[in-house]
């Protein structure tokens, strides 16, 4: 007699085929851990849970459909994955009788509509490759984050993604237009203008009440998978971008773009720096260029980055804002003086000096390259993703220093945060982080450590925003956010996911 | 070597960033051409990417994952072309492929492996002492099978005591097509008066087919016994004409911790000084729209150090100087070139263990050359042209696979 | 022996005050209709609340009694989102009509239901910032409906559509919970975001028309009063060409407000009012729920010769400067304008068809919308064809109207037009109104018709009504698919008893 996990097993093959499923541990293990610090720490504890039954790759929506279904009949839990990189443990089962779903067959890019700015592509689609099409048609999807720019486009901007453009194009999420959902009991849902028959995919918001809100922000791939979704393309003037001497670390600069690194001597200078440029309407990058990952990014080895940050190369109060000329070059003309103006009244200096050793910026402030050197001592965890309005930053800084006295165990573990101006300085996103190396049980505990600390101590302090949250607190989100939040939670998930198929877990407990 | 519990920290510390499995970012400018990672792309399981490799690493350094035949698969379908050695060094300092020799070298010692795909190959190391199964006396067939053109006055010096050896490698025992790049080497210095010295059939194999199927034992004899022999010859340079022995020499030999009194070229860095130095002149336009095919191992697995760190850069210019001295060539580069060169798919020995493997990977490089609108196919390492040749007969859309020598020779 | 009515009343007047709690029928006649073609339905009452927490006992009470509720914040509807349902009570929210903080540092403004345009563009003005108006709304509009019901904006920063500019709300829920969207739900956080915490929640009320909960305050982002502004100029024979003007503007990221009319709706905004008229106007007494008050024959007048002097469309584009050099910026935008017209045939100016000081009027309407409104006065009201159409078929969208238009012998130059891109023209708001005179039944019946016979030409055709209103929603609902039976599935589980605006979208 076949027990459940053989009917699913065959159940699938039968509908994607034997070369695309599979139930081998070889093949399972590589889908039980990544880099988080939820996974680290179980395959620590050597969690059988990790490792999902059955993985299988579906290549259309039909047979996403068809797998969903079959999961939904027997009751196994399903765990959607593309690229799979990402910082709390989403892509990686919990769960005993759960399949992964690798979505890296669907790989293609559909559709780039320079009439409609807009690009309409399959879950496997990465940034990089995105741009690398839209670019030769003078458009671009408006960065990437800091994050490796091969991971997939669609699964960062709905897990809030934002980017170094945030500035001027909103968070990442706001570049989703609509999309063609599946969910996790076989049914599919058009989003936006994909919903009418005839409307093409042009649009979001509707009709009526948008349910792409569901499919938004964290959560956490647990109600469902997208098989097609349409983001926003913007001008891009860079021209034939990118160009990297083979000699590494030295990508040009697009055309038509200028980049500024900017010191200031305390936080507070820099603060309001921030808040004047981000309110005078200019520039499309403006973020802190934090000591730490100037270190890793600019370095070619370890032994390097932490010798130019022991020596203190990378000033700690520092900025970098990129201006563009979309309309014509009178525009960084423009936007230039006010800059100058700017950082004049504030106290700061232009720092053209580190022009050439920053170089990596040139391309990692566009499509990141070398800003996963940040992994290179290990592992690298957020501590801290919060998000508030510009002047409460400060404290933040402080709460952060008082938690590194207390936690650090690595000299580049951050005190200076990466703060990411968004929407022309209407909210900010900061995020700390701390880097173990992951093999290292007693690291990986000191780094759970700060992350805990600091959900502990921020919620302590009125004003202190979360953003995501962190393992293992994922399905807590805090006291501060009322009794019955979680109840929401569950109301939604009902809807889309009445047996808890997908991702059990990570968005709310329905035990 | 080290083994494989010494690269536990690496195996731990895959961040599943996917760096791997693409083109590196700011060198991404095709969608269509912007994968690296052949077993992948193929099998399409992230087991068959380095990220899935090292977590199958780690499992097995912790015990949690135990032999398999599909283990061995997934182990043993990757040309360890060192795409991911390129990113993942570049980015995190860790060389994938050095944990996935050194799980083959723990599956060999235990007796697991390696696969029986790779049987005729283990035996023919083990019994000829070279990959092809043929007697190491035919090893100098190929001077013997040479045409010499009239009027040539060089010596073919077989004097065993000279500065410089051309070192052919293996590949002249594959068949009479893999003679020709040898002959055409030979040709190109006779015409310009240079000598050289050869070694015929007193050549032992580098080595490399036994490291690659995870033989220890049996690569560290080699190595050994080229080194006395080198050391013995007094040579100072060692010019390679293939690019597997050169990496395997530079690359492979330093981590037995054996040391090299020599230095290692490859025979286009040779010859690009030759023409740099007008000891050789390119006279004659040869009239052709080419794309140049960066060979794995005279690329980012070229030399020891950490790929993509700045330790080494590959060599990728002397071969493009060398085509631009040749009046009318044309050189259209592929969008995956040097560092993000796509494997020609014999890497890792797959002719040989699998071969369809091998043709589909080629084939893809094929296309991704005919992208180009380039004519011909230039290369100059024997098994990569071996496979792409077999790879352009697959599609049977015009074009040529041509030996870079024999581009330089019709231009003298 | 008491009434199941009397107890509901009274439970009701213990939460809101007896005095908040209407039964008069002639009072609640005001509430039985609109300027849509819903037919008309008395409440069966309405209650006044003044807070959120009455507003929760409310739905509480709604709840217990099975009661529908229909949430209304503005004194004049437009299309039938705040019409009653039969047997059901209005929550008329206009007593609550604080502006609760002016936040002049981080940009931002926190209202209550009852804050009107008018109200709330009197206390920016004063602090030098304005908040993004849309232009078919009214002066009495409540901001936080028009903001909760995605109506287009004109200002709108580069990348966001108008309900971007949403910093946070709270909502009652059909529960009674009340509930914030977006980082503000952390307690303490200050106004920054409308996303999560988990989902984007805030999505699910956005076009809602109160079917999923009572909005009950709204943080809305502020934008700097410009230091310089100005308008420009270009005509275009076709809403296709005007279109084709826009994205090239917009495309290169030039000027702030932009939007393209036609001539009925321009010429319509610049008729001369009376002085009373004109307070009317701006104070949003002008357009009632029976209509406004039709134009004099010398008005008619002023309007077709002003007709005369424009051409079938106008785009508008406004150049604006704030921050350190305002006047440097307006200076290099004319100058990259002037380039983008020569290289793409078109020319702007300062002016057009000699109309005096037309680009005052147009800025001024820009931060203070109050003239637009004026075409309901052609023959008393409006009913609008609104919805998002891509670049390239807003003229086939509008060919469709205008074949409508002919088929019921509607004269074509009576249909004012209004297009606004959204996004830098990723796509375009396009505002057609069919004028009609709401006092003459064989004109509303006939104007009524072609509305639905446009609407649905429109729909089967792929127009966007993205929010469905009146008789869109089944036009749309009905094609939507499984879309639709997850907004049902959504519904029932937040609200089970079918209290909140039931009838409305597809519930």
């Amino acid at each position: 007699m076949n027990t459940v996990k053989e009917m699913v097993l065959n159940a699938l093959i039968n509908v994607l085929g034997p070369d695309w499923v599979t139930d081998d541990l070889s093949i399972r293990q590589a889908y039980s851990k990544d880099a988080s610090l939820a996974s680290v720490w179980r395959k620590h504890a050597k969690d059988p849970k990790t490792v999902p039954d059955i993985v299988a790759l579906p290549s259309s929506t039909e047979e996403v459909q068809a797998v969903l279904r079959t999961a939904n009949r027997w009751g196994m839990k399903v765990v959607p994955v593309t690229t799979g990189s990402n910082m709390i443990g989403l892509c990686v089962p919990q769960h005993e009788n759960c399949i992964v779903l690798d979505l890296k067959r669907m790989n293609r890019i559909l559709d780039v509509d320079v009439t409609n700015m807009t690009a309409t592509v399959q879950p496997y689609v990465s940034f990089a490759r995105l741009q690398s099409e839209t670019m030769k048609r003078g458009l671009w999807n408006g960065g990437t984050p800091l994050a490796p720019a091969v991971v997939g486009i669609v699964t960062n901007m709905m897990f809030n993604g934002i980017w170094q453009s945030c500035l001027a194009y909103g968070a990442g999420f706001r570049s989703l237009v609509n999309l063609k959902w599946v969910t996790p009991t076989g049914d599919v849902i058009n989003t936006g203008s994909r919903a009418l028959p005839g409307a093409g995919n042009f649009w979001w918001h509707g009709p009526g009440p948008d349910l792409m809100g569901a499919f938004q922000f964290t959560h956490y791939g647990a109600l469902g998978v997208f098989t097609e979704a349409t983001i926003k393309l913007h001008r891009w003037v860079g021209g034939d971008w990118p160009n990297e001497e083979k000699v590494y670390d030295h990508p040009q600069l697009p055309a038509n773009h200028r980049i500024y690194f900017i010191d200031f001597q305390d936080f507070r200078q820099m603060n309001e720096a921030m808040y004047q440029i981000s309110h005078a309407g200019i520039a499309t990058h403006l973020e802190t260029a934090m000591d730490a990952w100037n270190a890793f990014c600019s370095q070619p080895t370890q032994a390097l980055s932490e010798k130019v940050f022991c020596e203190g190369v990378f000033p700690k109060h520092c900025i970098y804002v990129v201006i563009a000329g979309i309309s014509s070059p009178r525009q960084i003309e423009y936007e230039e003086k006010v800059l100058r103006l700017i950082v004049a009244r504030c106290g700061g200096r232009f720092r053209d000096d580190l022009r050439d050793v920053l170089a990596t910026w040139h391309g990692d402030a566009f499509r990141s390259g070398d800003t996963v050197r940040v992994t290179r001592h290990g592992g690298y965890a957020i501590t801290r993703m919060g998000v508030s309005v510009i002047d409460t930053q400060e404290e933040y800084y402080k709460v952060q220093r008082e938690i590194l006295a207390k936690f650090r165990h690595y000299k580049l573990d951050e005190e200076m945060p990466e703060m990411y101006i968004c929407d022309r300085g209407y909210w900010v996103i900061h995020e700390t982080d701390t880097y173990y190396d992951q093999g290292d049980k007693e690291q990986v505990k000191d780094s759970r450590g700060q992350a805990k600390a600091a959900f502990v101590d921020y919620q302590k302090r009125d004003g202190l925003g979360w953003y995501i949250f962190v393992e293992p607190l994922t399905t807590i989100h805090g006291p501060n956010i009322g009794p019955d939040f979680h109840l929401r939670l569950k109301d939604i998930k009902r809807v889309f996911d009445p047996k808890d198929t997908m991702n059990p877990g990570k968005l709310v407990n329905m035990g | 070597m080290k083994q494989l519990v010494d690269y536990r920290r690496q195996a731990w510390n895959c961040y599943r960033d996917n760096m791997c499995k693409s083109v590196f970012s700011w060198h991404l400018k095709s969608d269509r051409f912007s994968a690296v990672c052949p077993s992948l792309e193929k099998y399409r399981f992230d087991a068959f990417s380095a990220q899935g490799r090292l977590d199958i690493a780690r499992a097995m350094i912790e015990g949690e994952l135990e032999w398999s035949e599909r283990l061995l698969d997934t182990i043993y379908r990757c040309q360890l072309c060192g795409a991911c050695d390129y990113i993942c060094g570049r980015v995190k300092e860790m060389q994938p492929t050095r944990v996935i020799q050194a799980m083959r070298i723990k599956l060999v010692k235990e007796g697991k492996a390696p696969p029986p795909e790779f049987r005729q190959l283990n035996e023919a190391m083990r019994t000829y002492l070279n990959p092809y199964g043929r007697a190491n006396s035919q090893r100098g067939k190929w001077i013997l099978n040479r045409e010499i053109a009239d009027g040539d006055a060089t010596k073919v010096s077989r004097e065993l005591r000279v500065d410089t050896l051309l070192y052919v490698g293996c590949s002249p025992l594959r068949d009479v097509a893999a003679e020709l790049m040898p002959q055409a080497a030979l040709r190109i210095l006779q015409r310009a008066g240079i000598d050289i010295g050869i070694l015929g059939d007193k050549e032992v194999c580098c080595g490399h087919p036994s490291l690659c199927l995870g033989d220890e034992e049996n690569f560290i004899a080699f190595a050994k016994e080229n080194v006395r022999l080198f050391h013995e010859l007094n040579v100072k340079r060692l010019v390679c004409l293939c690019p597997l022995c050169l990496s395997t020499f530079r690359r492979d030999y330093p981590e037995l911790g054996v040391k090299i009194q020599f230095e290692t070229v490859h025979f286009t860095e040779y010859l690009d000084q030759l023409i740099k130095s007008g000891a050789i002149k390119l006279t004659k336009e040869v009239c052709l729209d080419v794309a140049y095919h960066d060979p794995c191992h005279l690329g980012r697995i070229s030399n020891s150090g950490v790929s993509g760190t700045n330790s080494f850069i590959g060599i990728y210019e002397p071969p493009r100087s060398i085509l631009k001295a040749i009046p009318g060539v044309n050189l259209k580069e592929m969008p995956r070139n040097r560092d993000d060169s796509w494997c020609c798919g014999a890497g890792g020995w797959m002719k040989m263990s699998y071969p369809d493997f091998a043709i589909w990977t080629g084939v893809e490089r094929v296309e991704e050359a005919r992208s180009t609108g380039a004519q011909a196919l230039v290369t100059c390492c024997p098994h990569c042209h071996e496979n792409l040749s077999e790879a352009c007969r697959v599609d049977p859309r015009a074009l040529e696979i041509v030996d870079l020598l024999d581009l330089v020779l019709r231009a003298m | 022996m008491v009434s199941v009515e009397d107890t509901v009343h009274k439970e009701l007047a213990q939460i809101v005050g007896p005095d908040n709690v209407i039964r008069d029928s002639l009072v609640l006649e005001r509430y039985s209709h609109d300027l849509s073609f819903l037919p008309r339905c008395c409440p069966w009452c309405a209650v006044l609340p003044s807070s959120a927490a009455q507003v929760q006992e409310v739905v509480k009470i709604a709840n217990a009694w099975q009661l529908p509720l229909t949430p209304r914040s503005s004194e004049v509807g437009l299309f039938g989102g705040g019409a009653p349902c039969p047997g059901g009570v209005v929550v008329d929210l206009r007593r609550m009509n604080r502006i609760l903080e002016v936040n002049e540092r981080n940009w931002y403004v926190e209202v209550e239901p009852g804050v009107t345009y008018a109200l709330l563009q009197r206390a920016t003005d004063k602090r030098g910032f304005r908040v993004a108006s849309p232009l078919t709304c009214l002066p009495s509009t409540s901001v936080l409906t028009s903001y909760v019901e995605r109506e287009p904006v004109v200002t709108a920063a580069d990348f966001t559509y108008g309900n971007e500019l949403i910093a946070t709300f709270d909502i009652v829920l059909p529960s009674g919970q009340l509930f914030t969207v977006g980082h503000p739900a952390l307690t303490g956080t200050p106004a920054s975001a409308p996303d999560g915490p988990g989902l984007n929640f805030y999505r699910f009320f956005l076009g809602a028309q109160g079917t999923l909960g009572i909005v009950t305050k709204l943080t809305v982002r502020l934008l700097p009063m410009p230091v310089i502004h100005r308008a420009y100029f270009a005509g275009a024979d076709s809403v296709g060409e005007a279109v084709h003007i826009i994205k090239a503007i917009q495309q290169h990221e030039l000027g702030l407000e932009c939007i393209a009319m036609n001539r009925f709706d321009l010429a319509a905004m610049l008729v001369d009012f009376t002085p009373e008229d004109t307070e009317y106007l701006r104070d949003g007494r002008y357009v009632g729920i029976d209509g406004a008050k039709p134009w004099s024959d010398s008005q008619l007048e002023q309007f077709a010769s002003l007709k005369k002097r424009l051409p079938p469309w106008t785009v508008i584009v406004c150049l604006a400067g704030w921050g350190p050099l305002p006047t440097e910026k307006v200076a290099y935008q004319e100058l990259d304008l002037n380039e983008l017209g020569a290289d793409n045939g078109f020319a702007f100016r300062g002016a057009l068809g000699g109309i005096p000081v037309l680009d005052r009027q147009i800025l001024d309407e820009f931060v203070r919308p109050w003239r637009f409104q004026k075409r309901f006065g052609y023959k008393g009201s409006c009913h609008a064809l609104s919805f998002i159409s891509p670049i390239g078929r807003v003229g086939e969208f509008e060919g469709v109207i205008n074949a409508a238009a002919c088929r019921h012998e509607y004269p074509l130059t009576d249909i004012g037009g209004l297009v606004i891109p959204i996004e830098r023209a990723r796509a375009f708001y396009c505002h057609f109104d069919l004028t009609c005179d709401p006092s003459d039944l064989d004109e509303r019946v006939k104007t009524k018709t072609l509305l639905d016979d446009a609407s649905a030409a429109l729909v089967s055709r792929g127009a966007f009504f993205d929010r469905p209103y009146g008789p869109w929603a089944p036009l749309m609902f009905d094609r939507a698919g499984e879309y639709t039976i997850y907004l049902k599935k959504l519904k029932q589980q937040l609200d089970p008893n079918n209290i909140m605006n039931p009838g409305r979208l597809c519930f």
